[in-house]
């Protein structure tokens, strides 16, 4: 399907992406870089300032609000990049590897928090080399990718693609 | 958010990259004093031509100690004379102060300032006053008869001022009436078809340098379009920059321009060029501006359409 006009912009508000290399405005403040993703859509700037602090709250940032991005650890700059992504409550969030520079706590933090997403509706499709974080959320529909082929996971493994249990997938 | 607020947005944004923003605007302005230094030069091209068209211009030089009752009678009776278009006189004395005001920066060692008021004021030529080494003279422009050949109409005029009493020497340039046909000739064909290349030059240059700039910004770019930003929420702001960068650029370079002009006109206003250089017509300034304003605001438009 070919896209047109507004028509790419308009699918652009629906999805959210987290990238593995953040794509944060490195110039800008951690509170800009979130706001951001909200002006585009046209929001008031009072519903902005509020719900950009709820969920710089939400993901601990709040003591780097008004840091420029270029000054925050790589961790930081993946925090914000994911708030961004879920500050527009989209219908879909796409995260590559969102847990790559987070430490163990707040890559559990993180899951969690998709997992609040995912109950009041978004879909997430999240890409992990990391086994751990796949034990947090056991529930979740796995793909296994070999080489670039959906590979069936190992006997046993939690939440195969091929047990087709939608936990974190699938908009209700 | 409103157009408005977009175009504040990127006005303000500009402080976020000094360096390109200060390199760009360096680039504008330094392209719109070049396109300033033509449109100058063939301005001033132009309005001497066309002064001079049909004109002829001698230059009489008296005899040393000549009475100066009799050459100020001489010079009433040209100023009368009929066909006269220009008479500029020098008395010897006031061809010395020119002299001395000519000379006066190199001689003063620095003291330009102070030199030229001596000068002005006679003080440092007083010891010469008995006995001037320079002769009176005077610049005379005639309107050439329409009915007459320029040539032999100069021919005989020559002769006639050479006549005058008193006269030691005529000197004037035959050629300056071909050169002044050919230029008009020139004018009519090549100006117009010059300075449209020039402009197109000058936008291309514009152009190309604010989608360098906008490079700077091409991590923005993305990232305002991979979260659902509009085509135009993401050019005005970039349309605002390459405005501003515009009308900065070109005022700037008319200031530059000024100041260019000022010096020319310092250096060239002397004897025995005195040509006054001017500043651009109103019009000319405001096209200047608006031209190199609308192509940066377009270039903008255009780096950002991707």
């Amino acid at each position: 399907m070919r896209l047109r006009g507004v028509q790419l912009p308009e699918l652009r508000r629906k999805v959210a992406v987290v990238f593995q290399d953040f794509k944060v405005l490195p110039e800008r403040t951690v509170f800009e870089n979130i706001s951001i993703a909200l002006e585009v859509r046209g929001v008031s700037s009072v519903s902005i300032d509020k719900r950009v602090r709820a969920v710089i709250r939400a993901l601990d940032l709040e003591e780097r609000s008004y840091a420029r991005c270029d000054e925050l650890s790589g961790g930081e700059q993946q925090r914000v990049a994911i708030a961004r992504s879920m500050v527009v409550n989209p219908e879909l969030i796409l995260a590559d590897e969102p847990t790559g520079n987070l430490d163990s706590d707040l890559s559990h933090h993180l899951i969690d928090l998709f997992k609040q997403f995912n109950t009041y509706g978004t879909t997430i499709i999240m890409a992990t080399h990391n086994r751990e974080v796949l034990s947090w959320a056991p529930e979740a529909r796995q793909v296994h990718l070999v080489r670039g082929e959906i590979q069936a996971p190992p006997p046993g493994s939690p939440g195969s693609v091929l047990d087709a249990k939608p936990i974190i997938g699938g908009r209700a | 958010m409103s157009t408005t607020k977009l175009f504040l947005r990127g006005v303000a944004d500009m402080r976020r990259f000094p360096l390109p923003q200060l390199c760009t605007l360096l680039t504008v302005c330094m392209v719109a004093l070049l396109a300033g230094t033509g449109l100058l030069i063939l301005h001033n091209v132009q309005t001497e031509v066309l002064r001079t068209q049909g004109q002829a211009r001698f230059q009489i030089y008296w005899k040393v100690g000549s009475d100066m009752t009799a050459v100020e009678t001489q010079w009433a009776d040209l100023k009368r004379a009929p066909g006269i278009a220009e008479v500029s006189t020098f008395t010897p004395r006031a061809a010395l102060s020119e002299l001395m005001r000519g000379l006066a920066p190199k001689s003063s060692g620095g003291g330009f300032a102070n030199a030229t008021a001596n000068a002005s004021s006679g003080e440092d030529f007083a010891w010469l006053e008995g006995d001037n080494p320079l002769p009176a003279t005077a610049l005379v422009s005639f309107n050439i008869p329409p009915s007459e050949d320029a040539e032999p109409w100069m021919g005989r005029m020559y002769a006639r001022l050479k006549g005058l009493d008193g006269v030691e020497q005529v000197t004037y340039n035959p050629t300056q009436l071909t050169l002044a046909t050919g230029w008009i000739a020139l004018i009519q064909k090549a100006a117009w078809p010059a300075l449209g290349f020039f402009a197109l030059v000058v936008g291309l240059v514009v152009g190309n340098t604010l989608k360098l700039m906008m490079l700077a910004r091409k991590d923005e770019v993305e990232i305002l379009s991979l979260v659902g930003a509009r085509p135009w929420f993401i050019r005005a702001p970039l349309f605002a920059n390459g405005v501003v960068q515009g009308l900065t650029g070109s005022v700037l370079s008319l200031f530059c321009l000024k100041f260019l002009q000022t010096w020319l006109r310092s250096v060239l206003d002397v004897p025995p060029l005195f040509l006054k250089v001017e500043f651009l017509p109103l019009w000319q300034s405001v096209a200047l501006v608006l031209c190199t304003t609308c192509v940066a605001g377009l270039a903008s438009l255009i780096a950002a359409r991707k």
